[in-house]
């Protein structure tokens, strides 16, 4: 299934995948977009807005940290 | 020809019962009788469900335009099941960048859609904004919460209300906080009615600064300079972790050694830094630019972490209360694979937040300081409401206390213009703080009124009335059927305040769609293989023979 920015859940949990040992404290929007982007299944031309991209940095590290 | 009115009216805060569940309803109603409102802040008041059967309540969100003055749960946590309870309602949210930012993190967390998500607008110091005829102007104050705001709505007709939000009146350590300078110019400006968070009232003096934490902190290092260091806090309460930082940045700076380095462990102290540095508010840049030290701030999870030798660390963890899934408890089970006490030096737990005494917390986070001990970690925990000692204590408060008030009393008494007197009201607390407030403004010369939830502020004209009727207030409680967070199966039930008996009255079931992403709680805990349910705040004993077990296996 394409990856779009919309689905951010799901693609947190691709990340997560595809970046396990990503340091995720300091990571900023441009270096976020770059790994987005750089996943085989992601597809999707739009452009994400902050709050967007906050959600998928969001949802990543609580894919990250499960526990707390 | 009705006459034009500005009311202000506590949705919740205001209560008999204690503190929480705030929320604020400005309206305008002009001479020809429409009217026009806004809201401040949609907060959560906690419930001890073993006795009520209910997790918490909500405050009501009666407008589509919300003003939140900071990111703490009592202000903030009613929004998402607001969203659920009316997905297509078009809400805008008027916020700090940072509260912004932790706002959508909190809601991404559980699994909101963005089609649901509220159109966020991002505020800022000195920067007038129009919501629905109302004049906003936000001004920074300092509280635990960065990016904390108190807002002045004024009315179409000039009356100017001021909103102080939670605050206390020292400087800020992250980001832009309280200036005497700045509120001098708003109180010059005139204010009719300021609404004041009453939370410490009751006690005397002036709340300690953040800089009395770095000093206390840094006697820690002091004391203890070749530590493995574990420290409880709370995420969202970032401007005590700020301190710590200078510190640590200080310390290394007067002994001529190497700053050690800060671990983040836990999904909320991450996503916290993350929403730090979004906001233009980093921790490390405040620091370096303050001291002139870098001081390195990473994750645990980092391979970095691995690398630093277990003296230069501090791990930052949350659960200062115990709570059973966040790091400090799982370190105190010795579950928590990131952290483990050192052999090669010395460990150090400090808990930097004093006991909440509700329930039984006192007992459990004995039991988990006792677990940490047996596992060979010194412990530190501040007592709550213990005399404040200069360069020892390491714990201080982002509420105001009676020093903080009569210091607003006395900026508005040198500022505020002769004919226009300002009126000052008690909120945030129950009847005790918010009275002990009033008497504070009104020992200093100052007009006061006294109000409660549903009690609505009426200025006309410049004249303040307070109705001598009380409306019935109104709350949702909130109860999770499954009572599992990782799943969790709400039920919301509105509720209405019966001001003459002094009970809250049970309304109606209130109907609602499940749209949060189910997938979004499916790694929580275990990767969702099951086992141990999952109450998120939930807080228990240690059992004595796992903590003798994880002692055992330390030593
Ligand atoms: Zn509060």
């Amino acid at each position: 299934m394409a990856l779009r920015w919309k689905e951010y859940v799901e693609l947190a949990d691709a990340l997560n995948k595809a970046y396990p040992d990503q340091t995720l404290a300091d990571m900023e929007d441009a270096e976020l977009i770059k790994l987005v982007k750089a996943l085989p299944d992601f597809h999707d031309d739009s452009e994400p807005d902050e709050t967007t991209l906050m959600a998928v940095m969001a949802r990543w590290i609580s894919v990250a940290y499960p526990e707390d | 020809m009705a006459e034009k009115r500005t009311e202000f009216e506590s949705l919740g805060g205001n209560n008999l019962d204690g503190i929480g569940g705030n929320a604020k309803k400005i309206t305008y109603t002009a001479e020809d009788g429409t009217k026009r409102s806004l809201q401040i802040d949609c907060g959560m008041k906690f419930s001890d469900k073993t006795l009520t059967g209910v997790d918490n309540y909500i405050a009501p969100l009666e407008c589509d335009d919300l003003l939140v003055t900071h990111a703490h749960a009592d202000h903030i946590a009613g929004i998402i099941h607001h969203i659920q309870m009316n997905p297509e309602r078009p809400l805008n949210i008027y916020a700090d960048k940072f509260t912004h930012m932790f706002m959508a993190a909190e809601m991404a967390k559980q699994g909101l859609p963005l089609d649901n998500m509220p159109k966020f607008h991002d505020v800022e110091d000195g920067k007038k904004f129009n919501v629905n005829g109302f004049e906003i102007e936000p001004v920074p104050v300092t509280h635990s919460a960065p990016g904390a705001i108190a807002f002045v709505v004024e009315s179409p007709d000039g009356t100017r209300l001021l909103d102080m939000g939670d605050f206390k009146t020292t400087p800020a350590e992250l980001g832009k906080g309280w200036d005497d300078k700045r509120f001098a110019e708003v109180f010059a400006k005139g204010i009719d009615v300021c609404f004041c968070d009453s939370t410490s009232t009751t006690s005397k003096e002036t709340t300690p600064s953040y800089e009395k934490v770095t000093k206390g902190f840094k006697k820690i290092l002091y004391d203890n300079p070749n530590a493995q260091m574990m420290v409880g806090t709370i995420a969202r309460s970032a401007q005590q972790m700020m301190a710590d930082v200078i510190a640590v940045a200080e310390y290394a700076k007067e002994t001529g050694t190497k700053p050690k380095t800060f671990i983040l462990d836990g999904a909320s102290l991450v996503m916290v830094n993350n929403c730090l540095n979004k906001a233009g508010i980093s921790m490390t840049k405040t620091c370096k630019d303050r001291t002139g030290v870098s001081v390195n701030i990473i994750d645990a999870k980092s391979p970095e972490a691995r690398n630093v030798p277990p003296n230069e660390r501090i791990y930052m963890v949350t659960g200062t209360q115990g709570e059973e899934l966040a790091a400090m408890a799982r370190t105190a089970r010795g579950e928590n694979r990131n952290i483990k006490p050192s052999r090669s030096c010395p460990n150090l737990c400090v808990n930097q937040q004093a006991v909440i005494p509700s329930g039984d917390n006192q007992a459990i986070v004995d039991e988990m300081m006792a677990a940490l001990k047996a596992q060979g970690w010194k412990t530190m925990i501040p007592e709550r409401g213990a005399p404040f000692v200069e360069g020892e204590t390491y714990y201080v408060s982002g509420h105001g206390r009676a020093g903080d008030m009569e210091k607003v009393a006395e900026i508005a008494a040198a500022n505020m213009p002769k004919d226009r007197q300002c009126t000052f009201i008690g909120i945030h607390g129950n009847e005790e703080q918010t009275k002990a407030t009033e008497e504070i403004f009104k020992a200093k010369g100052q007009k006061v009124e006294h109000i409660t939830n549903a009690q609505k502020v009426e200025v006309s004209n410049g004249d303040v009335k307070v109705a001598k009727t009380i409306g019935r207030a109104t709350r949702i409680a909130v109860i999770d059927q499954n009572d599992d967070f990782r799943d969790p199966d709400f039920k919301y039930v509105k509720e209405t305040f019966n001001p003459v008996a002094k009970k809250w009255e049970e309304v109606a079931e209130v109907p609602y769609k499940k749209i949060l992403d189910p997938a979004a709680n499916k790694f929580k805990g275990n990767n969702g293989k099951g086992g141990r349910g999952g109450k998120k705040g939930h807080r228990h004993k240690i059992n004595p023979a796992v903590m003798a077990q994880v002692a055992k296996r330390s030593r």
